[in-house]
């Protein structure tokens, strides 16, 4: 989006807020709808940001939070907090509900913060575009919230200076256990969430390709069911090859024992690792940045063994991040620069090349 | 806050040659004698935060006390300014450092101190400020590091003497490497490097650790060790103190020092005498050069290798 149209956008939100006598506010009023572990995980982000007040939580499975304060409003539907006087709402819900949620958002004149993925496959994510083109001054962003860890924003640092060359390729391999309780998630019910373990986790590491290696042009994948009988795919193994030639490989999994989430970067001055990740379950192993370059003029380097340097990242600001940045575009209306729709849509398309080319039926 | 930890192939005989050192060090001894550093020093609390401090050793003439409060090293009685500025400007020590052992050493240290460092807060800078930026070099002039980072930012360099000139608050980075350990005044200095930066512009430092292994084992027998050099070498705990004076906030603190034990090991065995608890001598010592080398990951990892490298945030 161009300078021109953001302020454009702007000065019409100003024009706007000057027809209804308001004035742009300097507290925005947020509403959250599905107020699960990704819910009240935004809850406090919200409630800690100078810029936001949680004012509405909409759950129908979810007693009232008396935490919360009496002037947070407890609903039962979207439909009943979406006619609440709020600036903007987090949609936290399964993805079955989040198309429907943020297009009844958008239309109620909401800014929208919408968990990834995106829907369920890309007619969601197409109907969902197609209510934020019709609502131009409102802020529309997805939680890719990979984009904003440390390793990775500084991989992505060090990717644009050009000092370690030209990227040649990727491989990620993101996973997880399952666990006892996995068959009883919503994430395990194949109807409400469209897809399997690709869907839910891998999708982060496509997005992260396409972060660092731009779009795919050809996808080959194997994907199936091997432990988890519950109807969606629990391994997924793509490899994606884009236009310039850069070839990506992922292993997308539920049956990864150990929790794993590493991601080599090879381009042709060296490499970047990212092993491990902090997260809310802090199962996936310390966060690691491993820098390395060839280094032919280097006797040890030449050998296969070249001098490195390794990051340890200590927090997690990647989902205060997220909101700082929703904070920061639904006040200034600048444009969302990680999560656009743009980027749930491509991640999404690559979701489903993945299922096509091994002819898996997702669940829609 | 990140730490970094490197692994490679340098060795303390690339880095320090056993000979160049000698002499570079018999330079110093001559050199502290000639130019009467051990007289009309003064006392002093410990720069980083003030608090007392105790003897901890005496290195070349010089008595080297400990923070009681936060452990930082610092040289007191503090030689006199005018004194050590001689040292520094007409001194043999630093003319051969400047004429031999830099030369000698010119390719190791490219290769794994200045270059390292350079990118380290290119890609540090970047991450967290975007491009186009500015910063300012400060202290030991070193055209080297200056070039490095001019093949992507824009560098304003810069003596110690002359950071008055940058107290603009306008500088997106300062460059502060080898510079705080040597300042006769370390509060002033830090403050000038304050004083230069925009708000939530970035300091980074890099310098010796009061906490290093190789110090703490080794005390005065340390042979990196060199008092008119290193005034204050600050601990954790002092740096702390010390940004926060200066509204920094503390947002990276690693050791990447890679020769702590082959330093120690040297020493040792140099100096039959000198005797380490036996667990550490044993790892220092042992036949596996592997074993050495994940101790001194472990002492990278947690922060207690010789050199710090920071990075601080100005506040509003």
């Amino acid at each position: 989006m161009s300078v021109r149209t953001n302020a454009a956008r702007v000065l019409r939100r100003a024009g706007a807020e000057q027809e209804s006598g308001r004035a742009t506010p300097a507290v925005y009023r947020v509403g959250i709808i599905g107020f699960g572990r990704i819910g009240r995980r935004r809850a406090e982000l919200v409630v800690a940001h100078p810029q936001l007040a949680l004012v509405a939580v909409a759950d129908p499975y979810v007693e009232k939070d008396g935490a919360l304060g009496p002037s947070c409003r407890w609903h039962r539907s979207a439909a009943d907090l979406l006619r609440q006087d709020l600036h903007a709402v987090f949609v936290c819900t399964p993805n079955a509900v989040t198309a429907e949620v943020v297009v009844d958002a958008l239309k109620a004149g909401k800014h929208v913060f919408a968990e990834k993925p995106a829907g369920r496959c890309l007619a969601d994510i197409d109907r969902m575009r197609e209510a934020e083109t019709g609502a131009p001054d409102l802020i529309v962003k997805f939680g890719f919230n990979h984009r904003e860890h440390d390793s990775v924003r500084l991989s992505q640092s060090l990717i644009a200076s050009g000092e370690l060359g030209r990227l040649m390729w990727m491989r990620g391999t993101y996973g997880k256990a399952g666990g006892p309780g996995y068959s009883d998630d919503w994430r395990a019910d194949p109807e409400m969430a469209g897809g399997g373990i690709l869907l839910d986790q891998g999708i982060h590491m496509l997005d992260l390709f396409r972060l660092f290696g731009g779009d795919f042009a050809e996808v080959k994948s194997f994907v199936g069911q091997t432990f988890w009988r519950v109807g969606l795919e629990d391994n997924a193994f793509a490899i994606l090859r884009s236009k310039a030639g850069h070839v990506a490989m992922l292993h997308s999994s539920a049956t990864h024992w150990n929790h794993t989430f590493r991601l080599e970067v090879y381009l042709t001055d060296g490499y970047l690792v990212l092993d491990g990740l902090l997260t809310g379950s802090q199962t996936y192993g310390r966060e690691t940045l491993v820098v390395g370059r060839r280094d032919w003029n280097n006797a040890e380097s030449a050998r296969g063994r070249p001098r490195e340097e390794r990051y340890y990242f200590d927090d997690d600001r990647s989902w205060e991040r997220e909101v700082d940045e929703f904070a920061r575009c639904v006040s200034t209306g600048s444009r969302v620069v990680n999560g656009t729709s743009l980027d749930a849509q491509r991640a999404m398309d690559l979701v489903t090349r993945v299922y096509a080319d091994d002819k898996w039926r997702s669940a829609i | 806050m990140k730490r970094v930890v490197t692994s490679g192939e340098l060795t303390q005989r690339a880095m320090r040659p056993a000979d160049l050192l000698d002499a570079y060090l018999a330079h110093v001894q001559a050199d502290v004698t000639r130019f009467d550093l051990l007289r009309g020093g003064r006392e002093r609390g410990c720069p980083a935060c003030g608090g007392e401090g105790a003897f901890d050793c005496e290195r070349l003439g010089f008595s080297y006390k400990r923070c009681l409060s936060c452990q930082s090293m610092f040289v007191s009685p503090l030689p006199d300014p005018d004194r050590l500025a001689r040292y520094h400007t007409e001194g043999d020590a630093e003319r051969f450092r400047r004429e031999k052992v830099l030369p000698m050493t010119a390719d190791v240290r490219t290769r794994h101190a200045e270059a390292p460092r350079a990118r380290w807060a290119l890609a540090a800078a970047a991450a967290r400020l975007g491009s186009g930026l500015t910063f300012a070099q400060m202290g030991v002039d070193s055209p080297q590091l200056h070039e490095l980072l001019s093949v992507s930012a824009s560098v304003v360099r810069s003596s110690e003497e002359a950071i008055d000139g940058y107290a603009d608050a306008s500088a997106d980075c300062v460059i502060a490497f080898d510079l705080l350990e040597r300042s006769t005044d370390f509060s002033r200095t830090l403050h000038r490097c304050r004083a230069a930066l925009r708000q939530a512009g970035l300091l980074f430092v890099a310098t010796m650790s009061g906490d290093g292994f190789e110090v703490r084992m080794l005390g005065a027998h340390t042979r990196s060790l060199v008092p008119p050099v290193h005034l204050q070498l600050l601990s954790y705990a002092g740096w702390l103190a010390a940004l926060a004076r200066e509204d920094f906030t503390l947002v990276e603190y690693s050791t990447p020092g890679e020769l702590d034990v082959q330093a120690v090991a040297e020493v040792c065995r140099r100096d039959a005498g000198l005797r380490l608890p036996p667990i550490l001598d044993e790892l220092v010592r042992h036949d596996d050069d592997q074993v050495g080398r994940a101790f001194q990951e472990v002492l990278q990892q947690a922060c207690l290798s010789a050199h710090v490298q920071l990075v601080a945030e100005a506040g509003a």
